[in-house]
């Protein structure tokens, strides 16, 4: 518990100087990214999703879970990658997203989900400056344990950023 | 800190035996042993400097009351000798006079010096601020606000009962007993400046139950108006309670208590004081939004009125009830509805598994019986009376009028109507706007004018609530002049809401005036004429899924009808396919389903699509490309054409299939999903997919802004 606690609060420091902790790692082709294993709810095999007229392009739809309906968001999509065919190891990692004063739940549509690993603080490097054309703003640092680099990213600054761009479009549609 | 427990307890212990006194009729120990819950409050507030004389004091007073209870006879005096010094300035307070035979014909009484004395010392009196209590915890405060809420709902009505009959003593006990409980929790929190208002009120309130005073209607103005005081002053001490802010007080406190006062002494108000009150109490009332206009006109025709009588809305017996945080019962609401779906999953899965097994075809119709009897249930849950409502709109009427100088009657039928919670909170808005609408427009405003046209002289607004269809209706019907529909159709032309009049039906102009920023009225007042209201009407009844209709007869009045689903946790929903999705279309929008026929169809410069319907023209717009489905054009006659209404004018939406029609829990579509044009939410169908659901006002917007022709009907 104290653990929890300390860590969490090592996250919010500016800087993200320390952030070490649990996090569940995904594939998005050859990519590996991680996401803060206490922002996930559950994972589920991937399933059809609902189409929902004039949403953004990277919401593939609404799904059922367990009488909640939740967004999916197609993270090639977003990351501007190449759509690619279902494989069977498709999954949707279930993430609680902090809104400030409430929650949400959002769907994640992964390529495949890999492990639960403990990174420490020093294998993390911060974001590199990769130009205007990439947005770097929701990614936490770079780990580099193990052979593969990861790139941890930060879901709810993410998602926030994602949901003022459909506000600003939705208010763009309904101006013209 | 233990004395005040003790002293808690024995106030509700009088409490009590005041209670069981009123009940036998015992009026002396009714009083009684309200002297010793003054009493018990009046220590708490001084503290513990005098508790050696209370324990004595009280001991007396149980004596009295364990006398007076022995003997049981009408009539019975209190020995003042028997009664100890501390105790007398209440009783005095409350008995006026202590002489063994009181002189009935005294009718101005002392003021009770008691505990207005004691509660001035201490915080008056030109403090611009609230006197505020040293301690409060949030609890104790949310279970007041809930009670005096309670109390002041309880007094509103029985007031305007009280003033159509002011020989109602039953009315008159509650309203006082209610104030006098209010004062009672007050005190206890220590809210000197809620105590020194209820406190006049309650005086004046209890020379008229001993029939000192008589209850005109000056006096209602003023205790209506003090009632309005309470609850603003509650809204001032929830924002010290929430921030700490010391509030300031009410501007009218003072002057309020001080026409307590004078009525209590018998005095009658002058009408402009009591005029300038309502003002005032209007103004808090009023909304944000300001009132349109309804056009009428004069010339009346004999109309026969029966002279209406005040409805009798007594509360309803009280049954017992628990409090549940409506988060948690929508939660619980919202959960049944997925067992129910949940169920018909289940059910649909094992009976094409196991078709011929009765046993469990028994066990699956028993829990379908349970699954459907647990949902009405819970739907009942949020259900409530209409009639709160309306005696808020009673209320209304009732300072408008004299506001306006018009003698209006109000009465309510079906007040027992009842109606999702949620719905009733977001009609009273409407509601209000439509009452001020008639009041001001609708009804004539001389007395001459009604009698020229053979009508009574007392105007009366009618408001009713009625089931029919799984809709509840609810009218508001005025006996005025009616609409003027030849003055609306000038000023629709001429503010350009409309080009023509030809064509026309009566409903149509009539609902001409729902059209956003039209007005008739020659000048606007501060009542109405900005041309808003009846926009905000028939916006919020469209957000509700319900629909507005306006009839009216020219000379003899004219009824706002409002039709609204009964619980806006569930809508009736026709399903449709467009290509392999599936959409909901809220089944109070269809008007019809159409499968055209090629000799029906036409196009313009071959996109706007038009479908002739009973020798009209109806444009029609395909969902496939309204959401960018992609799919290339098939021929119309292959699907089928929804036909909605959408502010008086009919289109239509091409699907490929009809599926059905069933009962849909309506859901959010989750987090950035709620601004979505055409979109209202969504549904989980029977087979645990989503299926989205569609808003018609929205897919013409939708529509416009693709750059199709639209084409009036």
């Amino acid at each position: 518990m104290s653990e929890t606690a300390t860590r969490t609060a090592v996250l919010e420091t500016p800087g993200g100087k320390d952030l070490s902790g649990k996090y569940l790692t995904f594939k998005l082709g050859k990519e590996e990214f991680g996401i803060e294993i206490l922002k996930v709810r559950e994972i589920i095999g991937s399933m059809t999703t609902t189409f929902v007229p004039g949403a953004p392009e990277h919401i593939t739809g609404v799904i059922n879970l367990r009488g909640k309906i939740i967004p999916v968001m197609d993270l090639r999509q977003r990351f501007k990658m190449t759509p690619e065919a279902n494989n069977n190891r498709n999954c949707i990692i279930v993430v609680e997203i902090d809104l400030g004063d409430k929650t949400a739940d959002m769907g994640l549509l992964v390529d495949m989900v890999s492990e639960v690993m403990n990174i420490g603080g020093n294998e993390i490097e911060p974001a590199p400056e990769l130009g205007m054309s990439i947005d770097t703003s929701y990614i936490l640092g770079l780990a580099k344990s193990g052979p593969d680099v990861k790139i941890l990213i930060d879901i709810s600054r993410m998602l926030n950023q994602w949901h003022y761009l459909a506000l600003a479009q939705a208010d763009g549609r309904s101006a013209e | 800190m233990q004395v005040e427990t003790i002293l808690d307890q024995a106030f509700q212990k009088y409490r009590d035996v005041e209670h069981e006194c009123s009940q036998s009729g015992l009026n002396m120990g009714v009083k009684l042993s309200e002297a010793a819950t003054r009493y018990c409050v009046a220590t708490r507030l001084m503290a513990e400097d005098s508790m050696f004389a209370t324990i004595e004091a009280e001991l007396a007073l149980i004596d009295q009351l364990l006398e007076l209870c022995q003997s049981e006879e009408a009539g019975n005096q209190v020995n003042a000798s028997n009664i100890p010094d501390c105790l007398m300035p209440y009783c005095q307070s409350i008995f006026g006079n202590l002489t063994p035979k009181a002189t009935p014909s005294a009718s101005t009484t002392p003021k009770p010096p008691a505990q207005l004395a004691l509660a001035s010392a201490k915080s008056e009196p030109t403090a611009t601020h609230c006197s505020v209590p040293s301690e409060l915890d949030a609890d104790s405060w949310q279970m007041f606000l809930s009670e005096v809420t309670d109390h002041l709902n309880n007094i509103e009505p029985n007031l305007l009962e009280l003033e159509n009959n002011p020989d109602d003593k039953e009315a008159l006990n509650t309203v006082f007993r209610s104030f006098h409980t209010i004062k009672g929790n007050a005190g206890f929190l220590d809210l000197k400046d809620i105590i020194h208002v209820t406190h006049e009120a309650e005086t004046l309130l209890d020379l008229a139950r001993d029939n000192k005073i008589r209850v005109v209607s000056s006096s209602m103005d003023v205790i209506l108006r003090t009632v309005d005081v309470i609850r603003d002053l509650m809204q001032r001490y929830g924002t010290w309670v929430a921030d700490g802010t010391i509030p300031l007080r009410h501007p009218q406190q003072d002057q309020l208590i001080s026409q307590l006062k004078r009525l209590a002494a018998g005095e009658i108000l002058g009408t402009d004081e009591i005029v300038t009150k309502n003002d005032q109490t209007e103004e808090e009332h009023a909304l944000s939004n300001n009132v349109e206009t309804l056009p009428i006109s004069g010339n009346a025709p004999a109309q026969a009125t029966t002279p209406a009588s005040a409805n009798k809305n007594k509360p309803a017996a009280a049954a017992e009830s628990v409090k549940v945080d409506k988060d948690r019962l929508d939660e619980l609401i919202d959960l049944i509805g997925e067992l129910v779906i949940a169920e018909s999953m289940v059910s649909s899965v094992v009976h094409t598994l196991d078709v011929n097994n009765s046993v469990n075809a028994r066990k699956f119709s028993q829990l379908r019986k349970i699954t459907r009897e647990l949902q009405e249930l819970s739907l009942s849950l949020r259900m409530v009376p209409i009639n709160g409502l309306f005696q808020r709109m009673a209320r209304l009427v009732r300072d408008l009028s004299r506001k306006l100088g018009k003698d209006i009657d109000c009465e309510i039928i079906g007040g027992e109507t009842d109606l999702d919670k949620n719905i009733i909170e977001q009609v009273a808005d409407p509601l209000i706007h439509i009452v001020r609408n008639s009041l001001d427009h609708g009804i004539e405003p001389t007395k001459e004018e009604r009698r020229a046209n053979g009508k009574p002289e007392r105007a009366k607004i009618t408001l009713r609530a009625f089931y029919r269809g799984g809709n509840i209706y609810i009218e508001i019907e005025d006996d005025g002049r009616g609409l003027n529909r030849e003055r609306i159709l000038q000023k629709a032309i001429s503010q350009g809401v409309i080009s023509s009049a030809e064509g026309m039906t009566e409903n149509e102009i009539n609902s001409l005036i729902f059209a956003p920023g039209f007005s008739t009225a020659a000048e606007v007042t501060d009542l109405s004429g900005r041309g808003v209201g009846m926009d905000v009407v028939r916006r919020n009844i469209d957000a509700l899924h319900g629909s507005v209709e306006i009839r009216s007869k020219q000379g003899h009045g004219t009824t706002v009808s409002l039709r609204l689903p009964l619980t806006l946790a569930i809508i009736d929903g026709m399903v449709v396919r467009v290509n392999q999705q599936r959409y909901i279309i809220p089944t109070l929008s269809i008007l019809q389903q159409i499968r055209p026929m090629e000799k029906d169809l036409a196009t313009i410069q071959g996109q706007g699509e038009l479908m002739a319907v009973r020798g009209k023209n109806i444009s029609f717009f395909r969902l496939s490309e309204l959401f960018d489905h992609g799919t290339p054009r098939i021929s119309p006659t292959k699907g089928t054409i929804v036909l909605v209404e959408i502010k008086d004018k009919v289109v239509g939406f091409f699907v490929d299939e009809i599926i059905g029609q069933q009962q849909v829990v309506i859901k959010h579509l989750g987090h950035g999903m709620d601004s979505l044009p055409g979109v209202s939410g969504g549904a989980v169908l029977p087979d645990g997919q989503v299926g989205v659901i569609l808003d018609v006002h929205g897919l013409l917007q939708l529509a416009k802004t693709k750059d199709l022709p639209i084409v009036a009907a």
